[in-house]
């Protein structure tokens, strides 16, 4: 026998996301959360709970209220305070210190002389699966230097833009920046986060939220993250082997650009983004239903959301020419 | 020259000390006293020869007394000359002897029942947590007593007569989990005839494995844990069989709307050796069967033949032989098994399909126990036992369309945890204010996590091999051994005619894939007699525990795993405090109150977003370790004689969970509330006896609710300022886990019993009803979407609990006939 319980009322509270970005500014938004409890029209993202006026928002740098956040210079070591009201709702508040900035050495990319065959699901999908990829394994290295450690958190951000010959039929893939999932150590993987096939893989967009704990770096904070590559050659057909250089010309980008940036990140950002990517991997799994719930870390008192703050080190650059 | 130790040597020399120190109030009270002599024995029911547990015998002028042991067994000192024994068991005739003695002396003391005698009604059997003692938070029930019970389905149940006790609570509606001072079900030490039980349950957690004929006793300790118990953190529930009767055949046949039973006991050879039989079996699988043949000529359904079967049995067998009253030799074996099965055949028109599925789950243990007086007062208890619990799931799909060969498919799944078990104790009397217990153990584990095979075969059974054939080992988690090996000490000393003192001390070392484990565990109990019949007490044990169970706490499933502690998981420990007044009021009966307070190390949680089915291959790493910590009050007021009987208890608990290390945050280290945590616990259990036919019982709980875990807002994610696009999501806001109480549970179950004696045996007809009141409690809570729709194409929804009750009021008639 079923029968149904009315669960007691949650009002609606205000939710407030925001980042503070050192040498940027402070970006706020803010929404009506949705009580669960009451009835109410569901929107997957959210975005028709955003309130684009009538939020009455205050926010302190070093104690001094500042009018314009979105181009206020922020440093490392500034302290943040943030309060908002919105009509009836408990008003809320949230604070960070900015961290410091962090420093990376030069990205470095050493490549082995042998050659590997790799299938690719390029090929598949494209109707070439008579063809293999040529790869060179290599190993990129990226040094951090003297970093916090204990009670320090960091988000490592690297990027490759694929750069195609005016001919390929990805041309128009050119110049548009993709995150890759790194498997070095120290790099906390949250759930089963697929790595991607850089390089020639096509596949949509995948998020990477590579994050480190500095208590997982040696003491000292000086270490070098590695992640291994695998750099194109060609492509050869599958059973001889031999170059198919046409093909290699249309399919293959002609050059491969690689960017890192290393963001110092306040504690709090760190622990909602585990619990976010942790949701995310729970709620793609399909025994969902039987998985124990993931909160999600908030840090504004009176309502929901998070105030994270970033710090960027200098961002690094590196092209590989593959032609 | 000093000679450095190794930590190993240390440990060791430290266990010596503390048993030294132990033994030292032996040696100095040894010192001072005139000639005493030993009188020892069993002590037994008149009838059956029965041993009885916990009955009384006391020296009536030196004042001194005993208890006898597990196996009727007790050793009293006493003074030369002049004895003037009483002999006393709740519900039997006291036995007072009166004899001269100038020898040590064995006395065996036969007990009648006082109901044949047609005295007072008596029911139920001596508290070892009374104000003679100074064990804290035990309680012993007769199998008589849990049979006056109202019954679940007319089934009398060991585990639910203990989860109307204070300080324990049942799991789900219906369900047998046993939920003691804040600890999970794998805390508790469940023991059949002195063997652990791994899985106590039937039918999902609905029926434990004990079947009430073959039970003599329960006793439960929760609170100062005698030391020859170990590895488990909050409770021992030791059910103790009977022998069989030594003198004529007995037995009854029981026949209920879902299981029928028997038991039959005898003497194979008079007065030396006797059997205990008791066999079970459910038929829900055959009213399946009855039910889905006429739906199946209802409608005409011959193109699908469903089979659907459920069925759980158990036997037990217990031989007893007594070589000379100072030996005995016992065998013991239960063999117990759930089963669901089902099998479906589909016709079409070209194809055949028959899909088997079989999973069958249950134990099986054995033991062969030797009890040996050495003297009057040394007793020595050797016991070879083994036991298993394990779980096996057979899958088979077969397809064949007319004119090819028919292709099959097939998957097992086993698991399981196996033990071998070597145990002797000795129990020692020195002295009259001594009664020493010393031991061993050694248990060789066997955990099989997981093994899964899957096999495809293109020609079906019987065919020449196809190159298309496939065997594809799934999992196939390898075996863990783990040796664990105890020793411990126990003395229950008088100090004077007001102090007593339970004192014991184990060392237990737990060695499992090159890592060892080794901890001493004090245990003490201290009474203060502050007036005749009102005593004071305080309590303290350490306990560990090396096996874990991961399940999905609230039913029991066959997928639950047993695992040992590893390298990353380490044992679980509690220290446990207790303290509390006992007081015994003539016509009024026993009244106590305890406190208890309970922090634990390393219990384990599922990691948020952890998925608890097939978890056998990296289950160390879905699981973090933390604290716990449970504290509470427990009132009793417990009434053994007269024609009304029964006991009223409420307890007030909460139990928190705390995991902030490092790597193992939950709910980002702030501390919440355990999944059983109830704070109001309250049961009566009343029971009458009008007179030689008819028997009424009642029984009414109330507990608050479950704690569970529920989103109670949504709100948009954060951008990731890392992402090209919007990337936000809707979040669903948890405040905390465990953050919601469901509602309270509250259920009244009564019974009437008429019987009727004939010229051979007797009869019973029982009718109870659970649930009298019908009330709507909850089995399984989840929330759900209520959706509405609101003028035109617009939608609305609103989160509801959804709750599933299984059990409304549930009538029952059963027949038992005893001979």
């Amino acid at each position: 026998m079923e029968r149904e319980v009315e669960l007691p009322d949650t009002p609606p509270v205000l939710v407030a996301n925001g980042f503070a970005i050192a040498d940027r500014g402070i970006d706020m938004k803010y929404y009506r959360s949705i009580s669960y409890t009451r009835p109410h029209t569901y929107d997957y993202t959210g975005e028709s709970d955003a309130l684009h006026s009538g939020v009455s928002e205050s926010i302190w740098v070093n104690g001094s209220l500042i009018s314009n956040p979105q181009s206020y210079h922020l440093r490392p070591g500034d302290h943040v305070r943030v309060q908002a009201r919105y009509g009836s709702m408990p008003a809320v508040e949230s604070s960070l210190t900015m961290p410091s900035r962090p420093e990376v050495g030069e990205i470095t990319i050493k490549t082995e002389d042998r050659i590997e065959y790799k299938e690719t699901s390029l090929f598949s999908q494209y109707g070439f699966s008579d063809n293999l990829v040529s790869v060179h394994p290599a190993l990129l290295e990226i040094p951090f230097r003297a970093l916090a450690t204990q009670g320090h958190f960091y988000r490592i951000v690297l990027e490759y833009c694929l750069i195609y010959d005016e001919r390929s039929p990805n041309y128009q893939l050119s110049g548009m920046w993709k995150s890759m999932t790194l498997t070095d150590p120290v790099i906390h993987r949250f759930g089963e986060n697929s790595n991607l096939e850089i390089f020639w893989n096509q596949s949509s967009y995948s998020k990477a939220v590579n994050l480190i704990e500095g208590t997982d770096l040696p003491s000292g904070g000086d270490y070098t993250l590695k992640h291994p590559l695998e750099i194109p050659i060609a492509l050869v057909d599958a059973q001889t082997k031999e170059v198919d250089q046409e093909l290699t010309d249309n399919v293959l980008p002609r050059q491969v650009q690689l960017r890192a940036t290393l963001y110092a990140i306040t504690p709090d950002l760190y622990r909602y983004w585990v619990s976010l990517v942790n949701e995310e991997m729970s709620s793609k799994n399909i025994l969902d239903v039987l998985s124990e719930p993931v909160p999600i870390y908030t840090n504004i008192e009176g309502g929901l959301g998070i105030l994270g703050g970033m710090t960027p080190s200098d961002t690094l650059l590196y092209d590989i020419p593959l032609r | 020259m000093m000679r450095r130790r190794s930590p190993g040597a240390a440990a060791r020399m430290r266990v010596g000390m503390l048993l030294s120190l132990l033994l030292m109030p032996l040696w100095l009270f040894g010192q001072s006293q005139s000639r005493m002599i030993t009188i020892s024995g069993f002590v037994r029911d008149v009838a059956d020869g029965e041993t009885l547990i916990g009955a009384n015998i006391m020296e009536q002028k030196s004042k001194r007394g005993a208890v006898t042991n597990e196996f009727g067994h007790y050793s009293l000192m006493v003074p030369a000359g002049e004895v003037r024994l009483q002999v006393s068991y709740v519900g039997y005739s006291t036995e007072t002897l009166e004899l001269t003695l100038q020898a040590d002396t064995t006395l065996q003391v036969a007990l009648s029942d006082s109901n044949l005698l047609g005295e007072v009604v008596v029911t139920g059997i001596s508290n070892p947590s009374s104000v003679a003692t100074a064990t804290l938070g035990a309680q012993r029930i007769a199998a008589s007593q849990i049979k006056r019970l109202p019954a679940f389905l007319g089934e009398a149940d060991v585990i639910k007569a203990l989860q109307l006790m204070p300080g324990v609570q049942g799991g789900t509606e219906g369900s047998s989990g046993l939920y003691v001072r804040g600890g999970g079900p794998d805390q508790n030490l469940i023991l059949m005839d002195g063997i652990s039980l791994y899985n106590p349950n039937h039918l999902l957690g609905f029926f434990s494995a004990f079947n009430p004929d073959a039970v003599k006793s329960v006793t439960l300790y929760k609170g100062s844990f005698p030391a020859r118990f170990g590895n488990r953190l909050s409770s021992v529930v030791d059910v103790r069989l009977k022998d069989g009767d030594m003198q004529q055949y007995h037995g009854n046949a029981s026949i209920g709307l879902i299981s029928s039973k028997l038991n039959v006991e005898g003497p194979i050879v008079k007065d030396k050796t006797t059997f205990n039989f008791s066999a079970r079996r459910t038929y829900l699988d055959l009213i399946a069967g009855i039910g889905m043949a006429i739906m199946r000529a209802r409608r005409d359904m011959t193109d699908e033949d469903l089979r659907p079967g459920y069925n759980f049995h158990d036997l037990n067998l217990k031989l007893t032989h007594r070589f000379s009253p100072d030996d005995q030799l016992y065998f013991f074996a239960y063999y117990g098994n759930d089963k669901v099965s089902t099998r479906l055949t589909e016709r079409g028109q070209n194809t055949v399909s028959k899909t088997n599925m079989s999973w069958l789950w249950g134990n099986a243990m054995a033991s062969l126990r030797w009890n040996h007086a050495i003297n009057g007062q040394i007793f020595l208890n050797t016991t070879a036992s083994y036991t298993q619990y394990r779980s096996h799931l057979a899958f088979k799909v077969e397809q064949q369309e007319t004119g090819e060969a028919p292709q099959q498919m097939q998957m097992n799944y086993n698991s399981g945890i196996y033990d071998g078990i070597l145990t002797s104790e000795l129990h020692y009397t020195p002295h009259q204010s001594h009664q020493m217990l010393l031991g061993g153990s050694y248990t060789f584990h066997t955990f099989r996590p997981e093994m899964t095979s899957m096999k495809l075969q293109v020609g079906g059974k019987g065919a020449a091999p196809d190159p298309s054939d496939m065997n594809i080992p799934q999992i196939n988690s390898s075996k863990i051994y783990a040796h664990e090996v105890a020793l411990y000490a126990e003395d229950e000393m008088k100090l004077g005619e007001d102090w007593r003192i339970d004192a014991g001390l184990r060392y237990s070392s737990f060695h499992v894939r090159d890592k060892g484990y080794h901890m001493v565990e004090p245990r003490v109990g201290v009474a203060y007699r502050i007036l005749p019949k009102f005593t004071a007490k305080v309590g303290y044990a350490l306990m560990t525990q090396h096996v874990h169970l991961l399940s999905n706490n609230s039913l029991s499933l066959p997928t639950d795993l047993w695992v040992p502690s590893t390298d990353r998981i380490r044992p679980m420990l509690s220290h446990h405090l207790s303290a509390g007044l006992f007081l015994t009021i003539p016509e009024w009966g026993d009244f106590s109150v305890e406190g208890y307070y309970k922090p634990m190390k390393n219990v384990l949680e599922y990691k948020e977003g952890a998925v608890f089915l097939g978890v056998s291959q990296g289950w160390e790493q879905l699981v973090a370790m933390g604290r716990g910590t449970a504290y509470g009050v427990e009132f009793l007021w417990q009434r053994h004689f007269g024609k009304v009987t029964g006991w009223l208890a409420y307890t007030w608990s909460r139990a928190w969970r705390h995991f902030d290390e490092p790597g193992e945050e939950l709910n980002f280290g702030r501390p919440f509330p355990a999944k059983y945590d109830r704070i109001h616990d309250f049961s009566v259990a009343v029971s009458y006896r009008l007179n030689d036919h008819w028997d009424f019982s009642a029984t009414w709980m109330f507990m608050s609710g479950n704690t569970g875990t529920l989103p109670t807002h949504g709100y948009a994610s954060a951008d990731d300022p890392f992402t090209p696009y919007d990337d936000s999501d809707q979040i669903k806001h948890i405040s905390g886990r465990n953050n919601y109480r469901f509602p309270a549970y509250h259920r009244l179950d009564l019974s009437v019993s008429y019987t009727k004696q004939h010229r051979v045996g007797k009869s019973v007809w029982n009718l109870s009803v659970y649930n009298a009141y019908n009330q709507m409690n909850p089995f399984i809570v989840t929330p759900s979407w209520r959706y509405d729709r609101v003028g035109g194409n617009r939608e609305t929804r609103q989160m509801i609990l959804q709750q599933t009750t299984l059990f409304p009021i549930l009538p029952n008639i059963s027949y038992t006939y005893s001979f």
